[in-house]
């Protein structure tokens, strides 16, 4: 097949800001390996900058995970139901919701986090908690989770199902649990991963809402970047990319499964 | 196996039904349904069938004043999930979560049967359908005909007192729908079930229905037979919707109606401006030569079991006729058309204004 | 068609309210209140669009992110259609590798700019080969620009590259049909049709650029983008009143260019990172 000079530069091109993309990646991956980043891979490849990391970090690992889950678990209680109430519903308020339920994330997480700290931040035990940070998770992952099951919801015609399942006897609760839920499974599934992505990953928001004590990842690693030396910031980002990547793999494959099921 | 001794009948009392936004989708309406039977709500989309069938389904509750009565029991105001009837939805609404078996046996596993006895009442049911092998499939994996057949099992396994059938053929292809239709027919009538049955398609309407109740935007046309709604319309509303139709029009004087092609006649003719309908196949095309009517052929049709043909000139607008398929005729011949008086249809025109 | 099958519906809705209410609208009322409850009350809000360090900040971080945004749009139009257009070996990885960063907190995309033009990293190497002194950009605007088009290049090509796979092809023969050039039909028919992708997600883009805060932070640079500005004012100088009435303006800001995005071009506007 011939192909044009045309499709020749767009492939270098593309493969150019593919190498962009990638490479800092991979120095800080090598970085992270390596006894002496000055000197290069000659120095040798060590997992003592790992080890290192570990003992110094593991606190934020922990904090991070048990974050993004509680995050997860808010977010299906509180945001399955409402993308129902909002598929369900045609009235007015209901479209004002949906705005409203978006909003946290129009606006930049520094805003949200002061306001946080302004409105809550004397409240004994809060402040220092990490419920707090916990507060400012769920604002900003919740309307990710609701427009996913929202969308799931749009594509299937969950109203005639629950009509069929009425006319067979189903009350309410049990049409949600017995049809609505199951055939939302791809949007929930979706919105679990993208919630934990951005929970595990999330900056802005955490590092204004954090304390010395309640330190995540993403905080842990500014604090490495600014006073560590180079291999253990390396190291250190190395882990979290690897905490990552199942995450952004599950993200994309449920992607392209949604895509896929609605035929 | 017999689901039903027999099914409920039902009455509709003074049933209207405004939506939301203001729009009166049903006016006020009556209607009986005996016990077994199969009664068809037909009529062009709007035409407020559907809304009918949502109100005695109890998807939809009637404005303030109606009544619905299921054998005298009044359930105007008990919602579908108590109303114990089976519906079989446009596009089935079978849960994509569940496998075949699973979704017949949904109205039973409702009612807290026991799983033993949901197991055998499906397995009969699924023999009864001929889907016996399909148990334990997904839905997505079954063809058009399948689902339909699932939706039915669905429905009626639950001994409800009515069926409700929500155009239920029209998501298939032709071929399937002339064969299922045969097979729903043959089954509503073993069930005994009261049916109620919503359709456009007038071919499948006088094919199962008992009677056919012919809509025509929120209000009820005609309710009869099918033989009464065909033979003998009502109004124009529904000797236009029913079947092929030719309208002779013209000023009428001593019995003889004056047509562009000449003059037809007809004892029940009053005089004034008339009006007068005649079926396709109920026209014979004759010699032009001293035919009462006359007219150009403008096109011909084979379409196997006859010959339609276009008539010109011999009434204000072109003539249907259908003619034995084996006759011949070219564009542009002249011909004669006959029509035998008992086989014109003349509306009377106070039952129109009704 | 009205349905009466959902009456415990609104229960269904209480949770999400409870937590909207005490934990967002609540909060941003309070942020307005403080905004306004310093000691210059709502003149605030004056001194922050005239001062010239607040606005030199605005400015700077207004013009930083349209030029992300116009940059990154221009890169994943190239790169998304040819993707999007071309099947070979590799490409779902290419896409993967191109959309992979779509999580990087801002930090660590500051860390990367720093591998690649930080006094160590790799254009220094180059510039001590070519010329034998270090390239470095990291800590100037460029290095926050390269930051800020890091992380900015997977979301929008995401949204390219599915708006391009839903472009009716059969719009673009015809127009070939009808003798149109390569350039034609990108002209008229391609970029028409892609232009609800490309307003939505350079909105989002651009939303996104002027709330980054932990690219800036990592870099260290010079600039005072607004969000770093918001910052060190609450922090450092402990000035509540202004950092509240400064992120008020710029949250006022994204929401606004989300908002115009959204009527223009009807599509689902959500920023990240």
């Amino acid at each position: 097949m011939k192909r044009s000079l045309s499709y020749y530069l767009q492939l270098g091109f593309t493969l150019l800001i593919c190498a962009f993309m990638v490479v800092p990646v991979l120095m800080s991956v090598a970085a992270g390996l390596t006894n002496n980043y000055f000197q290069g891979l000659s120095s040798g490849l060590t997992l003592r900058w790992i080890e290192e990391v570990l003992a110094l970090y593991s606190d934020t690992l922990w904090l991070t995970l048990q974050l993004a889950l509680a995050t997860l678990v808010v977010n299906l209680i509180v945001g399955v139901p409402a993308a129902y109430y909002l598929a369900s519903s045609s009235s007015r308020w209901a479209r004002i919701f949906e705005e409203l339920i978006v909003l946290p994330v129009a606006i930049p997480g520094l805003a949200i986090a002061l306001a946080l700290i302004i409105a809550y931040g004397g409240v004994h035990g809060l402040r220092t908690s990490w419920l707090f940070i916990l507060i400012g998770h769920v604002l900003y992952t919740l309307p990710f989770m609701v427009r996913a099951v929202l969308a799931v919801l749009h594509s299937i015609n969950f109203r005639t199902l629950e009509e069929g399942a009425a006319s067979l006897g189903a009350g309410f609760f049990r049409r949600f649990i017995d049809v609505v839920v199951p055939n939302c499974k791809g949007g929930i599934i979706s919105g679990a991963l993208m919630t934990l992505t951005l929970s595990v990953g999330e900056f802005n928001l955490t590092w204004m809402l954090h304390t010395p004590l309640t330190k995540t990842l993403p905080v842990g690693l500014a604090d490495a970047y600014a006073s560590m030396r180079l291999e253990i910031s390396s190291a250190y980002t190395l882990i979290f990319l690897v905490m990552l990547l199942p995450l952004m793999i599950g993200v994309q494959w449920s992607g392209s499964r949604l895509r896929i099921s609605r035929v | 196996m017999n689901i039903n001794e027999h099914g409920a009948s039902i009455r509709l009392e003074g049933c209207t039904k405004t939506f939301a936004d203001g729009t009166l989708a049903l006016h006020p309406l009556d209607l009986s349904v005996q016990a077994g039977e199969t009664l068809v709500l037909l009529g062009p989309s709007g035409c407020g069938k559907t809304t009918t069938l949502r109100l005695i389904a109890g998807l939809e509750f009637p404005d303030e004043g109606g009544r619905i009565l299921f054998d005298n029991e009044d359930v105007t105001h008990t919602p579908i999930e108590k109303r114990n009837v089976g519906m079989v939805f446009q596009s089935y609404a079978l849960f994509p979560n569940m496998t075949v078996a699973e979704n017949v046996g949904y109205g039973l596993k409702v009612q807290k049967l026991k799983a033993a006895e949901i197991k055998s009442r499906v397995g009969e049911m699924l023999e009864m359908m001929e889907l016996g092998a399909l148990a334990h499939r997904r839905i997505d994996q079954l063809s058009g005909g399948q689902r339909q057949r699932v939706a039915l099992a669905r429905a009626i396994i639950t001994s409800p007192r009515v069926l409700l059938l929500d155009e239920p053929l029209t998501a298939l292809d032709a071929i399937l729908r002339d064969r299922l239709r045969a097979d729903i027919n043959s089954l509503l009538r073993r069930l005994g079930i009261t049916a109620i049955y919503v359709t456009h398609d007038q071919d499948e309407a006088m094919a199962l229905g008992d009677r056919i109740v012919v809509m025509d935007h929120g209000r009820v046309s005609q309710i009869g037979t099918p033989k009464e709604i065909y033979f003998a319309p009502q109004n124009d509303f529904v000797a236009d919707f029913i079947g092929q139709i030719n309208t002779f029009a013209g000023p009428v004087c001593n019995r003889q109606m004056q047509l562009p092609g000449g003059v037809l006649s007809d004892t029940a003719l009053a005089d004034g401006e008339g009006k007068v309908y005649c079926r396709p196949e109920d026209i014979e095309i004759t010699d032009s030569a001293g035919a009462g009517l006359r007219g150009l052929v403008y096109q011909t049709q084979f379409i196997g079991d006859r010959n339609r043909v276009w008539v010109k000139g011999a009434s204000h607008e072109l003539v249907i006729v259908d003619s034995d398929g084996r006759s011949d005729f070219r564009i542009g011949q002249e011909v004669g058309l006959q029509i035998r008086p008992e086989q014109m249809i003349v509306l009377d025109r106070r039952a129109e204004s009704a | 068609m009205s349905v009466r099958l959902t009456r415990p519906i609104y229960l269904m809705m209480l949770p999400v309210l409870i937590i909207t209410c005490a934990f967002f609208l609540i909060p941003m009322g309070k942020l307005i209140l403080i905004s306004i409850g310093g000691e210059e009350g709502a003149m605030t809000y004056w001194h922050a669009l005239t001062d010239s360090r607040y606005l030199s900040s605005l400015l700077q971080t207004l013009v930083l992110s349209i030029t992300t945004t116009l940059t990154t749009l221009a890169i994943a139009l190239v790169v998304g259609m040819f993707l999007a257009r071309n099947r070979f070996p590799g490409q779902s990885a290419l896409v993967s590798l191109l959309t992979f960063p779509l999580a990087f907190p801002g930090v660590v995309v500051g860390f990367l700019v720093i591998m690649l033009g930080g006094r160590q990293g790799l254009s220094a190497e180059l510039g001590l080969l070519l010329d034998g002194s270090r390239w470095t950009f990291a800590y100037s605007i460029v290095g926050l620009f390269v930051g800020y088009i890091y992380f900015s290049i997977p979301r929008v090509l995401i949204t390219v590259m599915s708006a391009v796979e839903k472009m009716d092809l059969m719009l673009e023969e015809a127009a070939r049909s009808m003798g149109a050039s390569r350039l034609r039909v990108l002209l008229d028919v391609i970029i028409p049709a892609l232009k609800p992708a490309l307003i939505a997600s350079g909105a989002i883009c651009f939303a996104t650029s002027m709330g980054a805060f932990g690219t800036a932070f990592a870099l260290a640079s010079g600039i005072n983008v607004m969000p770093m500005t918001i910052y060190t004012e609450f922090t450092l100088g402990a000035n509540v009143a202004m950092a509240a009435a400064l992120s008020i303006l710029l949250g006022l800001i994204t929401w606004l260019v989300l908002l115009l995005a959204r009527s223009v071009s009807g599509a689902n506007t959500t920023p990240a990172a």
